[in-house]
């Protein structure tokens, strides 16, 4: 019997988003290979929402608290989270590739001597062993693993798995996380700006590239922002941020984020491999461009040729419409 | 010309710890993006592709 662990992250008190995905992940696994899924938690105090990870398939929900733990803690997570994995009978063990679970998961599996799969879009077990696969070469093919020994770790790419509710009578459990945090610490998180979705978590993205012309001009993608009645987020290509028109934070593409919204509009971008290795894998993909043999019309699923200026604020118009 | 008179010993590579328990099964190029419409061109175009998103696509 081969249970597996979801290492779940909080921020502030609240799970994020993600944790639901890799329960959902997790359960997965689990159930192929006749386990129970285990959600670890690591936070300064209890956390809100542990009740709902129940739903999406935890059999058990386990918070171990520290009073180092409410920011991340590099040494102090990864050591609590590898004595856990030492103490239990697991099979695979599941982290979010979000920015801290790409720290952390490297950590964990380091001080277990096992290998990592990072960053998996889909997962499966063949014959008892646990197989993923995994984008490479910035999204140009894809690589297909096999897991051998446990437990397999694995960390999973945000926005790809889709919670799925499978109600488990879970049970509830917590402790305390003994040790010091280590001698790397977060000591602050500076949210980029109160008030806007993070583009990695966003359920639709407007992204705008050098096609705007000037940073000013940013204010047409949010207001269309806007009209999605804050479910959308505003992006940027490499050339508007390295131009300093947009923070670092909203770059999209593979020295940026990767993200895979539902919805991703493409505003003034030509389409750059790089770009595209960021946001290839949204669901929907509109370009608005005004040169008809951009790239980016090749990756759409809707284009309009036209000018950006003309074609936006009616947009913005129509989708006030469809929320007003 | 010195470099060829060097000898040249092979030794067999070794796996550290974990090594070999990662193997890759299948290396294979993403699923092809389905063919994607120019809606049009203009401002005109826009209420198709809303239309489009909300009944074709379902995102809206």
């Amino acid at each position: 019997m081969s249970h597996v662990l979801a290492v779940l992250e909080q921020r502030d008190g609240a799970l994020r988003k993600v944790s639901y995905e890799v329960v959902t992940g997790a359960r997965r696994l689990a159930d192929a290979l006749g386990g129970r899924v285990d959600a670890l938690i690591l936070a300064s105090g209890a956390v809100k929402g542990t009740e709902q990870v129940g739903r999406y398939g935890a059999d058990n929900v386990i918070t171990l608290t520290n009073p180092a733990f409410a920011l991340y803690a590099p040494e102090g997570y990864a050591r609590t989270i590898a004595e856990r994995i030492k103490s239990g009978s697991y099979g695979a063990v599941v982290f979010a590739a979000s920015a801290t679970g790409k720290d952390l998961a490297p950590r964990v599996a380091a001080r277990l001597g096992r290998p990592l799969a990072q960053d998996v879009v889909d997962l499966a077990v063949e014959n008892g062993a646990v197989t993923v696969i995994r984008p490479v070469y910035a999204g140009k093919a894809l690589l297909k693993l096999k897991v051998a020994g446990t437990p397999a770790l694995l960390s999973l790419r945000p926005n790809v798995f889709t919670p799925v509710e499978r109600p488990k009578a879970g049970t509830q459990e917590s402790g305390a996380a003994a040790g010091p945090a280590g001698r790397v610490v977060v000591k602050a998180i500076k949210a980029a700006e109160a008030g806007t979705l993070d583009v990695a978590e966003a359920p639709i993205i407007v992204s705008g590239g050098r096609g705007l012309k000037e940073p000013a001009n940013f204010k047409v993608l949010e207001e269309l922002a806007a009209a999605f009645a804050g479910r959308a987020a505003v992006g940027a290509s490499r050339a508007v941020v390295d131009a300093g028109w947009r923070p670092h934070a909203d770059q999209v593409g593979q020295t940026g984020k990767t993200v895979s919204p539902t919805l991703y509009v493409a505003v003034g971008i030509s389409g750059a491999i790089q770009h595209l290795a960021g946001m290839r894998t949204s669901k929907v993909i509109v370009a608005i461009n005004k040169d008809k043999d951009a790239p980016i019309f090749k990756v759409a699923d809707y284009g309009i040729v036209g000018d950006l200026f003309e074609v936006v604020p009616k947009l913005t118009e129509e989708i006030k419409k469809l929320h007003g | 010309m010195a470099a060829k008179k060097k000898p040249l010993d092979v030794k067999p590579a070794t796996l550290g710890a974990g090594g070999g328990a990662l193997e890759i099964l299948a290396l294979t190029p993403p699923p092809e993006r389905k063919e994607g419409k120019i809606v049009g061109a203009g401002p005109a175009a826009v209420p198709e592709l809303v239309r489009l998103l909300r009944e074709e696509a379902k995102v809206l």
